[in-house]
């Protein structure tokens, strides 16, 4: 009792010195007890990586940033971190920066490698294979253009087998085959509008890319907008090319059968929910058209009714 | 020897004490007299280097107090005990605590001897069995006795007692008196004793010394004091014994 | 003309004054058997007594910040862990030290200057220095020394019930799950932050104590001096509180 007051302050003294550590080592993200392995690497653009992000593997944090220094003279950057030292990382993984620091944490993604090669010890250096965040969102506008432009292509191909098929004279159902070609006109107008707005689509991705890239990271609210705009073009143009993929192919098929001589598309391709039906149509179609085949009297009697109507 | 050398001390530009030399010599009992004011206290704090002269000296056993380093300072004012006029018991501790704690500060003693050492001091002032009680639960005339008793403890070489028996009864002050006529016989005590008790004065000063506005008027033997016919200090003497009738040397 | 120089050069005096009494602290520093056992007394005051309340204290901190970010982050854009993002250093690098510091100042700076202030006037501190007693060494070293060795111990206390506090209010008043809250305050959080806490403590601690202790032992006139001692000494305290985390954050931060 005579040493009470030693005792109470030296307990309060040495507990809040462990709840200090402690505590320091927990908001560090550090494993408490057992010890960490310090590692570099170097990327060519960090990407708004600060000190004090995590480091992860397939999702999972691991350790965290210790250090991101700019080195002039070699025109890179050199990230000091840190993982749990029990953690065998094999010689040759690689690392790359991960998410968009404008709107969550940026995070260093170790790519591991084989396990059988021996793990790598501290201070080691991992290579970085990068790839840019905001670039594989740019890289998607060229490609996604390029994917439109093909099925233009091919949508143009498929309109002047139709023209040709029905430039042919001697053909048994020419009558049929005119209002096909008034139909593939107006695909062919549809086309032309829809590839106007495809068009107008990707200019705004671009522009909305290029300006992404050029945004600097601080404002993050008109960034994240911006970016969410930019997925969500994205998303429509995916979806218009989606549909007039369907389209072609639809179109394609008729043409097919239309080479091979059938002929009641016109009541087909007059129906203005062609785009809509076509799959069920088809399928109708089919099976009226080995019908037509073996009784073509009846069937040109109820064209003419049709054509009345 | 305690001397004071042309002491003047002012407060703020208002002077109160103005040219005071007096010297205070070994194994005397010296009373310092004075209406309230006159700056018994202020002297008395000047003695032990807690105020320090606007100019002038004050020198114990040769060394001017104000010119050594505190640490020797300090060493020059553990051969005192002093009972201040209010008595200055540490109220964070209770009787028993305040009279040992200057045993236990400075001496190496047992507990078991602090504890024989603190009852004789508090026997000594007539005060037996206040040990436990808190300085808030102690009288006016017994805190200062208890003061008195934590002054005496180290058994110092130089004594101040500032108005040791104010306060207190008759009968209480006597044995005050005798306590400090005894201390100063047995253990050759120097002791400077400020009080405006002419009974006091007579009873155990060997000389006086009047403080009149912050000037010494007046210093002698008491025999001197009985034959003067010095204006002020008739004055001062009568007020007295108009007040506790005539004195007698006892 | 002499009372205008003496207003003007009061402020000056004064800072001399207390910059000479600190001086002759530390110059007492050495003395450790005068003041060891009054150390810890000032120790438990200071440090122990003070839990209870500085935890009280810290908990509301934590709590009402936690409350109030959420409030003020409604945008869907930011996801809710950032709320922990900013209750935690707010607490770790501010809210945990001046808080206690306030709480310090009302509790431990008023106490100091009234205990000295008391001792002064009735001639106390007097007896002590007649004894042959170093008074700054014995009443002052060990009160400073208190409050710079329990102030960092408090500081501890209040961010770890301060996070705590955020913590459980976020979870039990729905805001967000404690995980989303930790995950949020280790995503911003700098070792340094805790450390910079940790020195405005110190300076805190020994801004409160020694201001405190300096109106004390310099009071004068009597029961009044000693009233007037105890608000200076809390008002000064919980202002230099300020001044002193200004000062270190253009400094340190
Ligand atoms: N610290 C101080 N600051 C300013 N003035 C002071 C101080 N101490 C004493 N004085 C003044 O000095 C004068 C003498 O005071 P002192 O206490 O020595 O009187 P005294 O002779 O002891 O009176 P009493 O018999 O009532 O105790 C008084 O007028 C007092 O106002
Ligand atoms: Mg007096």
């Amino acid at each position: 009792m005579k040493y009470g007051n030693e005792l109470k302050v030296g307990i309060a003294v040495v507990l809040s010195i462990i709840v200090f550590i402690v505590g320091v080592r927990y908001f560090q993200d550090l494993p408490i007890f057992s010890g960490t392995l310090e590692l570099y690497t170097t990327f060519e653009n960090a990407d708004g990586l600060i000190v004090g992000n995590p480091v992860q593997i397939n999702g999972v944090r691991v350790g965290r940033v210790n250090e991101v220094r700019l080195r002039p003279e070699t025109r890179n950057v050199l990230v000091r971190f840190q993982v749990d030292r029990d953690l065998q990382i094999p010689e040759g993984s690689t690392t790359r920066v991960s998410g968009l620091s404008a709107l969550s944490s940026v995070s260093v993604v170790i790519n591991l490698a084989d396990a059988r090669r021996s793990a790598v010890s501290a201070g080691d250096t991992l290579t970085s294979d990068q790839t840019d965040v905001l670039g594989n969102l740019v890289d998607q506008a060229p490609r996604l253009v390029h994917r439109a432009d093909s099925l233009f292509g091919s949508a143009t191909t498929t309109l002047n087998t139709a023209e040709q098929l029905l430039a042919r004279p001697e053909s048994d159902l020419r009558q049929t085959l005119v209002a096909i070609g008034t139909t593939a006109r107006t695909v062919d107008q549809l086309l032309r509008t829809e590839q106007q707005r495809l068009a107008s689509t990707l200019e705004s991705v671009d522009t909305l890319a290029t300006s992404l890239a050029d945004f600097s990271t601080t404002n993050q609210d008109s960034l994240s907008l911006a970016v969410q705009r930019l997925n969500r073009s994205l998303t429509q143009l995916e979806r218009n090319l989606t549909a007039l993929e369907q389209t072609t192919t639809t179109l394609d098929a008729i043409l097919q059968k239309v080479n091979q001589g059938e002929g009641t598309l016109g009541l087909l391709v007059n129906d203005p929910g062609l785009y809509h039906r076509l799959d069920s149509t088809t399928t109708q179609l089919n099976r009226l058209l080995v019908d037509f085949q073996q009784n073509p009297k009846r069937y040109l009697k109820d064209l003419k009714l049709v054509e009345v109507f | 020897m305690i001397q004071i050398e042309h002491l003047y001390k002012s407060f703020d530009g208002k002077p109160v004490l103005r040219d005071v030399s007096l010297e205070i010599r070994d194994g005397e009992t010296l009373a310092i007299i004075g209406r309230s004011g006159s700056g018994k206290s202020v002297l008395m704090k000047h003695v032990i280097g807690l105020l320090t002269p606007t100019s002038g000296r004050v020198q114990v056993d040769g060394t001017d107090i104000n010119e050594i380093p505190y640490r020797r300072l300090r060493e020059v004012r553990r051969q005192f005990g002093v009972l201040f006029q209010g008595g200055a018991l540490f109220d964070s501790m209770n009787a028993f605590e305040n009279i040992a704690f200057p045993l236990r500060t400075f001496t190496d003693m047992e507990e078991a001897a602090i504890r024989d050492e603190v009852y004789e001091c508090l026997r000594l002032v007539e005060l037996p069995d206040v040990g436990p009680k808190r300085t808030a639960e102690l009288s006016g005339g017994m805190q200062k006795r208890v003061a008195l008793a934590r002054a005496i403890a180290l058994r110092p070489r130089y004594i101040i007692y500032d108005e040791p028996t104010s306060g207190l009864d008759p009968e209480t002050s006597n044995a005050i008196d005798d306590l400090i006529r005894a201390l100063t016989d047995e253990m050759n005590v120097t002791s400077i004793v400020v009080t405006h008790d002419m009974h006091s004065v007579l009873s155990i000063a060997d000389r006086a010394a009047l403080l009149h506005r912050g000037h010494l008027h007046w210093v002698g033997t008491i025999d001197e004091l009985h034959a003067s016919d010095d204006e002020v200090l008739c004055a001062f003497v009568k007020a007295n014994e108009y007040q506790i009738g005539v004195p007698q040397r006892v | 003309m002499a009372s205008l120089s003496l207003t003007l050069t009061k402020p000056l005096r004064n800072v001399g004054l207390y910059v000479l009494l600190m001086v002759k602290a530390f110059a007492s520093l050495g003395e450790f058997r005068l003041y060891r056992k009054n150390l810890f007394k000032q120790m438990v005051r200071v440090g122990i007594d003070s839990i209870p309340i500085v935890a009280l204290a810290a908990a509301f901190s934590g709590a009402v910040t936690t409350v109030q970010t959420a409030y003020q982050l409604v945008s869907p854009f930011i996801p809710k862990r950032i709320i922990g993002s900013i209750v935690a250093p707010s607490l770790i690098l501010e809210l945990g030290a001046v808080v206690t510091g306030f709480i310090l100042a009302g509790r431990i700076g008023a106490r100091f200057a009234a205990e000295l202030g008391t001792m002064r006037v009735t001639e106390q501190i007097d007896a002590l220095e007649a004894m042959g007693l170093n008074s700054i060494g014995y009443l002052i070293v060990p009160r400073v020394l208190a409050g710079v060795v329990m102030f960092p111990v408090l500081y501890v206390v209040a961010c770890f019930v301060g996070i705590t506090g955020g913590i459980g209010v976020a979870h039990f008043g729905g805001y967000l799950e404690a995980g989303e809250f930790v995950a949020g305050a280790r995503e911003f959080f700098q070792p340094f932050d805790p450390v910079f806490g940790l020195i405005k403590s110190v300076v805190f601690g020994f801004a409160i104590t020694s201001i405190s202790c300096y109106k004390g032992y310099y009071t004068g006139g009597g029961a009044e001096g000693v009233g007037r001692a105890t608000t200076d000494a809390a008002v000064l305290s919980c202002v230099y509180i300020l001044v002193a985390d200004l000062l270190l954050a253009i400094v340190l931060l």
